[in-house]
């Protein structure tokens, strides 16, 4: 009897969740059997080549689309591209640690593991047709994040940020399942295209618990993608967090949850765009404003980053809002040209930075003469700064570009001016770097030196070819992202 | 659906809310009040309490009791399974394998890290 069941479960279609499980649990394994102490370098090697095979059956499955599990999650091109770009970053981000770790003092097998887990999570999300798989997703993200930005035990900040982030993150857990609670009320089911359906049939009359629903859902999306007024986790939770992790954190969950959002607010709560579009221009013009003000008054490079980080996703949202195709592929192309910059401008944060059991750190002063101290590392910087900015030729320049000339084919000029005036704003802070590495003099004395990992820098040189390969031929990755929203609509 | 259709969980409420507003009122009315010391301890049944509940105790009793819940809930998932095996056949039994090995993985994690290690 249940041979239909099975047949139409098309377990094969999420191979790669199968085989990142198995994964974790040889991972856990080998952990176990390590000698106490000594397990992270196994488990870092067992955690790479995993990925490598998560990689390979994402591309062998590449042409098996559709809906698995009675239509619980999707498999479309969508997918296919965040699940390569999550675990590519994820790649990167073990790649580099292990070294980072033993500076950081938390050289335990279980930061691989955690941040496998959190791969998990971030996959489940990235194909989640249905609202409790998605809760299921983020959770499981969240839970991992939680423990990865504690993970510094001894320091004050690191657990500062952590509960910070658990306290929130577990009430917003509340709203977002209070959401889901409501659209089933009204609508009948937590199923996507089911609740399309609905809404497509009642859109004039809507009942008033849809639309608690639905706010309260883009209040938990908000959250976890750090927009104002949602925002004042993150700044601290970035700081006190490893800087791997805040490299990570930045950039994978970031992109899953913003996967996510497309997905639900396009498919979901496609036909609500009209409703949802003045809540959502005031978020988009808070987050781009609030987060670059603030990042203007800092003194430390690691929360600049924060801050910038959440007007980055201000601009994202500037390009969710035009509720089309050319928009949705200017957040895939913007996230993994973030994702990038963000990473390789972590990297040198780490590399500079003075003494890592420091509370603050990540001083601008560290950069004091850089450009002539160490002229590779202060230009691979200036090239992260630059594209961070958004200057051409930088791939930065055409993430910026894409997001406001889709903003403005929709209409939404007054939008398009306000974050290009905000990137303008945002030159302050990034060219600060730049101007404390080639135009200030060395201070010999308070010079650190610097740290140095050779799978870090073979990361920030890919980096920097990437964002100047990017920056002057940005169209095959646009195809690509086009391609990739194309069935989602 | 419509609000309407939620009347029943509406009335449901106002009976549960209802139901324990009156039975605290009444027996706080109608009930009769003997005072004494016994009354007023933790233990009404005459049991003598020791020292302060809010005393810093180790963390290991949390891990015990998180560790009874994740073999508690297998045992949750197991009985209906057990009951319906013959029903469920292969994919029943194949879907049950893999919940028991990633429980057994997980097990041999907590030994080895001396979650069950009491000194």
């Amino acid at each position: 009897m249940f041979d239909n069941l099975i047949a139409g479960m098309h377990v094969g279609r999420i191979l790669p969740e199968i085989v990142l499980v198995g994964v974790v649990l040889l991972a856990i394994l080998t952990d176990v059997i390590s000698p106490r102490g000594k397990s992270t370098g196994p488990v870092r090697l067992v955690s790479l080549a995993g990925l490598i095979g998560v990689l390979v059956a994402t591309i062998l499955k590449k042409d098996d689309f559709g809906q698995a599990f009675g239509g619980m999650v999707m498999i479309d091109g969508f997918t296919f591209f965040f699940r390569v770009v999550l675990t590519f970053i994820t790649f990167i981000i073990i790649y580099v640690s292990e070294k980072y770790i033993g500076l950081a003092k938390i050289r335990i097998a279980e930061y691989y593991l955690m941040l496998l887990l959190a791969l998990f999570g971030m996959m489940l999300m990235v194909m989640a047709n249905d609202l409790l798989i998605l809760f299921l997703g983020i959770e499981t993200m969240s839970i991992c994040l939680y423990t990865l930005v504690g993970m510094s035990r001894h320091k004050a900040s690191s657990n500062e940020g952590a509960l910070k982030y658990f306290l929130l993150g577990a009430f917003t857990t509340g709203f977002f399942v209070y959401g889901i609670a409501l659209i089933y009320g009204s609508t009948g089911s937590t199923n996507l295209t089911d609740i399309m359906v609905y809404f497509r049939t009642v859109n004039t009359a809507m009942p008033v618990i849809a639309w608690a629903g639905v706010g309260l859902i883009l209040i938990a999306f908000a959250f976890k993608t750090s927009l104002v007024p949602f925002h004042w986790w993150s700044p601290d939770a970035y700081e006190g967090a490893p800087t791997t992790i805040t490299a990570f954190m930045s950039t994978a969950p970031k992109a899953a949850a913003f996967a996510a959002f497309i997905r639900v607010f396009y498919v979901g709560f496609g036909d609500l765009s009209s409703g949802l579009e003045p809540v959502l221009w005031w978020i988009a013009v808070l987050t781009m404003t609030v987060g670059n003000l603030i990042a203007l008054r800092q003194d430390s490079v690691k929360r600049m980053l924060a801050f910038s980080s959440i007007t980055h996703a201000g601009y994202l949202v500037v390009a969710l809002l035009t509720w089309e195709q050319m928009g949705a592929s200017a957040i895939l192309f913007y996230l993994v040209v973030y994702a990038i910059m963000n990473i390789g401008a972590f990297l040198v944060a780490i590399a500079v930075n003075r003494d890592e059991s420091d509370e603050k750190g990540y001083s601008y002063e560290d950069y004091r003469g850089l450009g002539f101290r160490k002229p590779i590392l202060a230009f691979a910087m200036m090239i992260f700064m630059l594209s961070l900015t958004g200057i051409p030729p930088t791939a930065g320049f055409f993430g910026k570009y894409y997001i406001f000339s889709a903003a403005v084919k929709s209409g939404f000029v007054g939008l398009a001016v306000i974050g290009v005036l905000n990137s303008a704003v945002s030159v302050y802070y990034y060219l600060r770097v730049i101007i404390m590495m080639y135009l200030k003099e060395r201070d010999e004395e308070k010079e650190a030196p610097i740290f140095w990992a050779g799978e870090m820098v073979s990361i920030m040189f890919i980096c920097v070819v990437l964002v100047i390969v990017i920056g002057i031929k940005p169209d095959w990755l646009l195809s690509i992202a086009q391609a990739s929203v194309s069935g989602l609509m | 659906m419509t609000p309407n259709d939620f009347l029943p969980v509406l009335i449901t409420f106002f009976v549960v809310g209802g139901f324990a507003g009156i039975t605290l009122i009444a027996t706080h009315i109608l009930g009769p009040k003997r005072y004494s010391k016994e009354k007023h301890d933790i233990y009404e049944c005459g049991l003598d309490y020791i020292g302060d509940s809010r005393k810093p105790f180790s963390v290991k009793f949390y891990l015990v009791a998180v560790l009874f819940v994740i073999f508690d809930l297998e045992v949750v998932f197991m009985y209906p399974w057990a009951v319906n095996f013959r029903h469920l056949g292969l994919f029943g039994f194949v879907s049950m394998g893999i919940f028991l090995v990633i429980l057994t993985v997980g097990l041999l994690y907590e030994w080895k890290k001396g979650a069950l290690e009491w000194e």
